[in-house]
């Protein structure tokens, strides 16, 4: 009888175990999937014919030029071509590299995230920026 | 490095103005700290909820792009005006939600030039009381201190801008 008992309380231990160092290694990624994810339900929402986000469209986005501001044509004036450097803000004060890889903290707040694309594309494009292009935004960045 | 960066400022601008300026810079965030821990020291007790100052707030949002200026260089008037339209802030839209943004011109306004206790009467010198400037870098107390330096000088890498205090007076 207390090897029945204690049998499944074993199992499921070791089965806790398991999950949480599959967990560990999923981790990585994961705040921004979920980021994605609900960019790409909003996406779907407006559009049924959406399939999903593009890292390439991310980064023609990322290094586009626009006409609304003069001192911040495009997202990489300040956060340089490549999103693995660091950017410079118009005033010099450093900001920290965009891509995921170099900087795993990026895009795991959507609070953060959705205050820093209100602005900055009020800032550069002169309105805020679609679905579409903070999705793929985000794809582009969690690719670098 | 630090040292020829100022050694050649130096050329310009005199040492004694500039001294003037770092010493000011220095009371300027002895001003800030002091009233900073004052406010804690009287709410008595210490709650999750308030364990972010304004101050704190000020320095995260703010400083997120530029340095954190000490508000003892503008007048409250200068800061509520700043504040009060953050989507167009020097070419930038700068907005924060209202309760972020109010917390912060209530700090600013509150250690601003006109009213933080002990401020020297310099920092006001020359501003008509119905003028506010909205960049440190218009007020006669900036120009007096900064004016013999050449854009050159503004113009280096390092420097950028006029607005970079920190790209020529190195913090410690």
């Amino acid at each position: 009888m207390q090897i029945d008992k204690s049998l499944p309380v074993a199992l499921a231990m070791i089965a806790v175990s398991l999950l949480s160092s599959l967990a560990a290694f999923a981790a990585v990624g994961a705040a921004q999937q979920a980021v994605i994810d609900h960019y790409a339900a909003a996406a779907k929402a407006a559009d049924p014919g959406f399939k999903s986000f593009s890292a390439d469209r991310g980064h023609a986005f990322f290094l586009a030029k626009h006409d609304a501001n003069a001192d911040t044509p495009s997202c990489s004036t300040c956060h340089t071509a490549d999103p693995r450097q660091p950017g410079q803000t118009r005033v010099g004060k450093a900001i920290d590299p965009m891509a995921v890889s170099v900087n795993p903290q990026r895009f795991t707040d959507l609070e953060k995230i959705e205050l820093w694309f209100r602005r900055n594309c009020n800032t550069v494009l002169g309105r805020e920026c679609t679905v579409l292009e903070k999705g793929d935004y985000v794809t582009f960045m969690a690719s670098q | 490095m630090r040292m020829r960066r100022l050694r050649s400022i130096r050329r310009h601008a005199t040492v004694r103005a500039l001294c003037l300026g770092l010493a000011l810079a220095a009371l300027a965030i002895l001003l800030a700290g002091s009233d900073a821990s004052a406010d804690s020291a009287s709410s008595g007790t210490v709650l999750v909820a308030a364990a972010t100052s304004a101050q704190e707030t000020f320095n995260k949002q703010c400083g997120a792009c530029h340095m954190a200026y000490p508000p003892v260089f503008l007048p409250a008037r200068s800061w509520q005006a700043i504040t009060g339209d953050l989507r167009h802030h020097f070419g930038e839209d700068a907005s924060l939600d209202k309760a972020t943004t109010k917390a912060i011109a209530e700090y600013l306004m509150a250690n601003a030039a006109d009213r933080a206790p002990g401020a020297p009467a310099s920092l006001l010198r020359g501003i008509g009381a119905d003028e506010a400037p909205l960049r440190i870098t218009d007020t006669p107390f900036w120009r007096s201190i900064h004016g013999n330096i050449p854009d050159s000088v503004f113009a280096r890498p390092e420097v950028k801008t006029r607005s970079n205090c920190l790209g020529c007076h190195v913090a410690n």
